[in-house]
C-alpha cells in the first residue's frame, strides 16, 4: 500500500507521442490560421482547468462533508489539481491572442459599439489579466497547502493534519465557487460580448466536478490495471457511478433552465446567443452536448446497479470527456472563430493538452504515496460496503 | 508507528447518547403521545386558534368583498399574497428534502429529525396553497385549473408556468404526505400495541395497515420508502424550479434572470433548514430529547445553512453584477436604484444582512453550540428570506419599465389578517402533530442507537 506511482516506459511514450502531436499541430495552427488556433488554445486551457479545479473542488468536498469512502484514493483528485499551475501559465499566454477570441479586445471597439463601451471598465485588457493573474494566485496557494498537508501526514500521524485539511478545503471552496463561476464568465461569456446570462458561471462552476469524478474514474481504473488499489470494491464504483448519476441531472437541469428561461422570454438581446446554436450550424453540436452529458448519461445510469459495472463506468466516463469538449466547443467557437472547424488542428491539439495533463497528473502521483498513510478514515474507506 | 484506527473515533460522534434500551427509547419517544398533554400545549392551540380566526375573517373579507379589500392596484398586481405564497413554500422544501437527500447521501443523523420536518412541509405547503387559492377570487372552482376533459370547453394553457406550480405543487404535497404517512406506519404500529385507550387503539391500529413489524413486512417496506424517495428527489427540485420559472420566464427587470431557479432551490433549502432549526430546538427543550436531537444534529443543519446562505450571497452578487454587466437601463434601475438605494433600500438590506451575513455566524463553534444564538439566528433568516420574495416581487412590479406607472404598494389588513391566518394553520397543524404522532421516527432511532452503542462499545469511549 506504501508504494507510489512509477511511470512505465511505454505510457511515458505514447503521453510524449501525444505532447509531440499537440505540438505539431499547434504549430500547424499559427502558420495556417491564428485565428483559428487561439480560441483552441483558449478552449483546451478551460478544458483541462476544468477538470483540475473540479478534483480539487471534489478532494475539498471530502473534507469538508466528512466522507469517509473516498479516502483510499483521494491522492488522484489530488495529483490532478497539479495541473493548476500550469493552467496559469497556459492561461497567460492568452494574453497575446486576445483580439483573435474575444471582440471586446478589438482596438477601437469602444467607440463604435455602446454596449461594449459600457462594459469598458470591465472588459479591458489589463484588468481581464490581472483578474487572471489574482484567480490563480487564489487557488494554487491553498492546493499548494493542501498538497503539502497530505505529504506531512504520510510522515506523521496526527489528527491535526486532518483538521488542517479541513480547513483550508473551507477555504478553498469559498475561493473556487466565487472565481471559478467568475473566471467562467471572464474567459468564456465574454466572447459573446453583448450576451449575458446569471446562470453561467455558476453553471461551468458546478459541472466542473461532473467532469472531475468521470476522469478520476478513468484514472482510478488505468492505475488498478496497473496493479494499484487492490482493495477498490463494488461498493466504491457504485458510490462513483452514483456521483455521475446525480451530476448528469444536474447537468441536465442547468443547461436546460438557461436555455429554457431565454427561449421562452424571447428577448431578442438574448436568444441571440442561441440562434446560431440552435437554429445555425452548431445546432448538431447543440443537441450533442445534451445527450453526451445529460440525456445517455442519465438514461444508462438510472437503474442503479448497473453502475457497478466496469465497462459502463468507462464507457460513460469517456462519453462525458469528449462530452465536455463539445461542450466547450459550443460555447467558445460561435462567438470567436465564427465557423465550425473540426481537424488535425483541433484533434492535435486536444491530443497534446490530454497528454501533458496526463503527464503532470502522474508525474505528481509519483511523487507522494499512492494511498495515504494516516489518513483517519482510511479503514473506513477500505472496508466500505453498502 | 500507530495506525489510522487511534483516532478514527474523533470524527464521528454517537447519535443518540446515552445506553438506551428498545424498550426506553420507545417510552422517551413516545412520551408525547401517551403522557398527559401539558399546559403550554393548550396555550400554544389558543394563540393558533386566535391567529386561525384573524385568517377566516379576512378569508371572508376577501371572498365577500372581493379582492378590492387587498392592497393590490395596476402594476403590483401580485402582492403580499405571492410573497407568502413563495416564502411558505420554500419552508415547506426541508422536510422531503431532509428525507430524500440525506437517504440518498446516507446521512443517518437526519433519521432524528426527518418526521417534524416532513410534518413541517405538509402544513407549510398547504398554508402557501391557500394563497393562489384565495386569490383566484373565487375558489370554489379552483377546480377549474386542473386538466380533465370537460364539457365547457375549458382547456388549460399548457405553456404557463403558474399551471405548471398547479401540477408541481399539488404532485410534491400528495408525495410529500405519502412519504410523511408510510414513514409512521410503524410507529402507530408501536402506539396502537401499548395504549390501552380502546378509542386509541382502533384508530391507531387502523392507520397502521395492519403492520405486524415481519421482516418480510419491512423488505417491503423499505423498497417502498426508496421508491418513493426516488420520486419524491425531482418533485423536491421541481416545485420551487417552477416557482422561480414564474418569475424568470417573464420579461420584468429583475425577474428574468437565468439564475433564479437554482438560486430560488437553494433558497429554499436555506430557510427551510432555518424553520427546522427553530422547531427542533423548541421539540427537543419541550419533550427532553437531548439525547435523540444532539448538539451535533443541531450543528449539522448549522453548517447547512452556513453554505446555503455563501450561495444565496453569491447569487446576490452575481445578479448585481449582471445586471451592470448588461448594460440594460432597466435591470440597472432594478438592481441598483429600486432596490439597493431607491424605495426598497431598507427591505433590501436588511434582505442582504438577514441572508448572507448573519449565517456566516456559524462559522464560530460558540454560535453552533449556543442554542439562544442559534434560535435567534434562525428567525432571522426567515425574516431575511421574506424580504427576499418581498424585494424580488414588489420592487420589479412598481417600479418597472414606465415611470408613469409606478406606485407604491401597500398591504392592507385583510393582507396581513390572512398572513396571521396561515401562521394559525400551521401553529395548530404542528401542535395537532406533536400531541398524536411521535415526533421521532422510532423505527428509525432503534437501529442508528443500536449502531452508536456498537462502536461504542468497540471504541472503548464512555457515552
Amino acid at each position: 500500500m506504501n508504494t507510489s506511482y512509477t511511470l512505465s516506459k511505454t505510457t511515458g511514450l505514447v503521453l510524449t507521442l501525444l505532447i509531440i502531436i499537440g505540438i505539431v499541430a499547434v504549430i500547424t495552427g499559427f502558420v495556417t490560421d491564428p485565428a483559428r488556433t487561439w480560441p483552441n488554445i483558449l478552449l483546451n486551457n478551460v478544458y483541462f482547468l476544468t477538470i483540475s479545479m473540479g478534483a480539487m473542488m471534489f478532494y475539498s468536498l471530502q473534507y469538508i462533508t466528512g466522507s469517509s469512502w473516498s479516502a483510499m484514493f483521494q491522492r488522484i483528485p489530488l495529483a490532478l489539481g497539479s495541473f493548476i499551475p500550469i493552467a496559469a501559465i497556459l492561461m497567460l499566454v492568452i494574453y497575446f491572442g486576445l483580439q483573435d477570441i474575444y471582440e471586446w479586445a478589438q482596438p477601437g471597439i469602444t467607440e463604435t459599439d455602446k454596449l461594449i463601451a459600457h462594459k469598458a471598465p470591465f472588459l479591458n485588457t489589463p484588468f481581464f489579466m490581472i483578474r487572471m493573474v489574482i484567480y490563480f494566485a487564489l487557488w494554487i496557494i491553498p492546493f499548494l497547502m493542501l498538497r503539502s498537508l497530505a505529504i506531512k501526514e504520510d510522515l506523521e500521524a496526527n489528527i491535526a493534519f486532518y483538521q488542517r485539511s479541513s480547513f483550508v478545503s473551507k477555504v478553498f471552496i469559498f475561493i473556487a465557487v466565487l472565481f471559478f463561476s467568475m473566471a467562467a464568465i471572464d474567459w468564456i461569456m465574454t466572447i459573446d460580448a453583448h450576451w449575458y446570462s446569471t446562470l453561467f458561471g455558476f453553471r461551468a462552476m458546478v459541472t466542473s466536478v461532473y467532469y472531475a469524478v468521470a476522469t478520476i474514474i478513468l484514472l482510478l481504473f488505468f492505475l488498478k490495471s496497473k496493479g494499484y488499489f487492490p482493495q477498490l470494491n463494488e461498493a466504491h464504483r457504485h458510490d462513483l457511478a452514483r456521483y455521475l448519476f446525480r451530476f448528469s441531472i444536474v447537468f441536465g437541469y442547468l443547461w436546460f433552465m438557461q436555455f429554457l428561461i431565454l427561449w421562452y422570454a424571447n428577448i431578442p438581446e438574448l436568444t441571440v446567443y442561441y440562434q446560431p446554436r440552435f437554429l445555425g450550424e452548431w445546432k448538431y453540436l447543440f443537441y450533442a452536448e445534451l445527450f453526451m452529458n445529460f440525456a445517455i448519461p442519465f438514461v444508462v445510469m438510472m437503474a442503479d446497479d448497473i453502475g457497478k459495472k466496469k465497462p459502463v463506468l468507462i464507457g460513460i466516463s469517456s462519453l462525458l470527456i469528449v462530452g465536455l469538449w463539445i461542450s466547450l466547443l459550443v460555447q467558445i467557437m460561435p462567438g470567436s472563430y465564427g465557423v465550425l472547424q473540426f481537424g488535425f488542428i483541433e484533434v492535435g491539439m486536444w491530443l497534446g493538452y490530454a497528454g501533458m495533463f496526463m503527464l503532470i497528473t502522474l508525474f505528481a502521483l509519483s511523487k507522494m504515496n499512492m494511498v495515504p498513510q494516516n489518513h483517519p478514515q482510511l479503514e473506513d474507506s477500505v472496508h466500505h460496503h453498502l | 508507528m500507530e495506525t489510522s484506527q487511534t483516532f478514527s473515533t474523533n470524527i464521528r460522534v454517537p447519535l443518540v447518547r446515552g445506553n438506551k434500551s428498545y424498550g426506553q427509547i420507545s417510552n422517551e419517544l413516545l412520551a408525547n403521545v401517551e403522557g398527559k398533554t401539558p399546559l403550554w400545549w393548550f396555550a400554544g392551540m389558543t394563540i393558533g386558534t386566535i391567529l386561525l380566526a384573524i385568517g377566516g375573517w379576512a378569508f371572508y373579507m376577501s371572498l365577500s368583498k372581493g379582492l378590492g379589500t387587498w392592497g393590490l392596484n395596476n402594476s403590483v398586481a401580485w402582492g403580499w399574497d405571492i410573497v407568502n405564497f413563495v416564502w411558505w413554500i420554500g419552508i415547506g422544501h426541508a422536510g422531503t428534502a431532509f428525507t430524500i437527500f440525506f437517504l440518498v447521501f446516507r446521512q443517518k443523523w437526519a433519521g432524528s429529525i426527518n418526521r417534524s420536518a416532513e410534518a413541517m412541509t405538509v402544513f407549510a405547503v398547504m398554508c402557501a396553497g391557500l394563497f393562489p387559492l384565495i386569490h383566484m377570487g373565487r375558489p370554489w372552482l379552483a377546480f377549474f385549473i386542473l386538466p380533465y376533459p370537460n364539457t365547457r370547453l375549458l382547456w388549460l394553457n399548457f405553456n404557463s408556468p403558474l399551471f405548471w406550480d398547479v401540477l408541481a405543487i399539488t404532485t410534491y404535497l400528495i408525495t410529500s404526505i405519502m412519504l410523511w404517512y408510510l414513514g409512521m406506519v410503524p410507529d402507530l404500529a408501536t402506539i396502537a400495541q401499548r395504549t390501552k385507550n380502546k378509542v386509541g387503539k382502533f384508530i391507531y391500529g387502523m392507520f397502521s395497515l395492519g403492520w405486524n413489524g415481519s421482516l418480510y413486512s419491512y423488505n417491503r417496506y423499505e423498497t417502498l420508502m426508496r421508491l418513493l424517495g426516488g420520486l419524491a428527489a425531482p418533485l423536491v427540485i421541481s416545485v420551487h424550479t417552477i416557482v422561480a420559472l414564474d418569475f424568470s420566464v417573464s420579461v420584468i427587470p429583475g425577474w428574468h434572470a437565468t439564475i433564479l431557479p437554482p438560486y430560488f432551490f437553494v433558497g429554499a433549502i436555506f430557510s427551510g433548514f432555518a424553520m427546522v432549526l427553530t422547531i427542533m430546538i423548541l421539540l427537543r427543550k419541550a419533550f427532553n430529547l437531548f439525547d435523540y436531537v444532539t448538539e451535533k444534529h443541531l450543528d449539522n443543519i448549522a453548517h447547512v445553512i452556513k453554505y446555503g446562505s455563501l450561495i444565496i450571497g453569491l447569487a446576490y452578487a452575481t445578479e448585481m453584477f449582471i445586471a451592470w454587466y448588461s448594460g440594460v437601463d432597466y435591470e440597472i434601475y432594478t438592481f441598483f436604484n429600486a432596490r439597493a438605494t431607491g424605495t426598497f433600500s431598507v427591505a433590501f438590506w436588511t434582505m442582504v444582512v438577514a441572508n448572507a451575513i448573519v449565517p456566516q455566524l456559524f462559522w464560530f463553534k460558540k454560535a453552533r453550540r449556543n442554542l439562544v444564538i442559534m434560535f435567534l439566528i434562525s428567525i432571522v433568516i426567515n425574516i431575511g428570506m421574506w424580504f427576499e420574495r418581498y424585494i424580488i416581487m414588489i420592487s420589479s412590479l412598481a417600479e418597472d419599465f414606465l415611470p408613469s406607472s409606478w406606485v407604491s404598494y401597500q398591504p392592507t389588513l385583510v393582507d396581513i389578517g390572512i398572513y396571521a391566518g396561515t401562521f394559525g394553520l400551521f401553529t395548530c397543524g404542528m401542535l395537532m402533530f406533536i400531541r398524536y404522532i411521535p415526533i421521532i421516527a422510532v423505527n428509525e432511532v432503534k437501529p442508528i442507537a443500536r449502531q452508536s452503542q456498537k462502536n461504542a462499545k468497540e471504541d472503548n469511549h464512555e457515552y
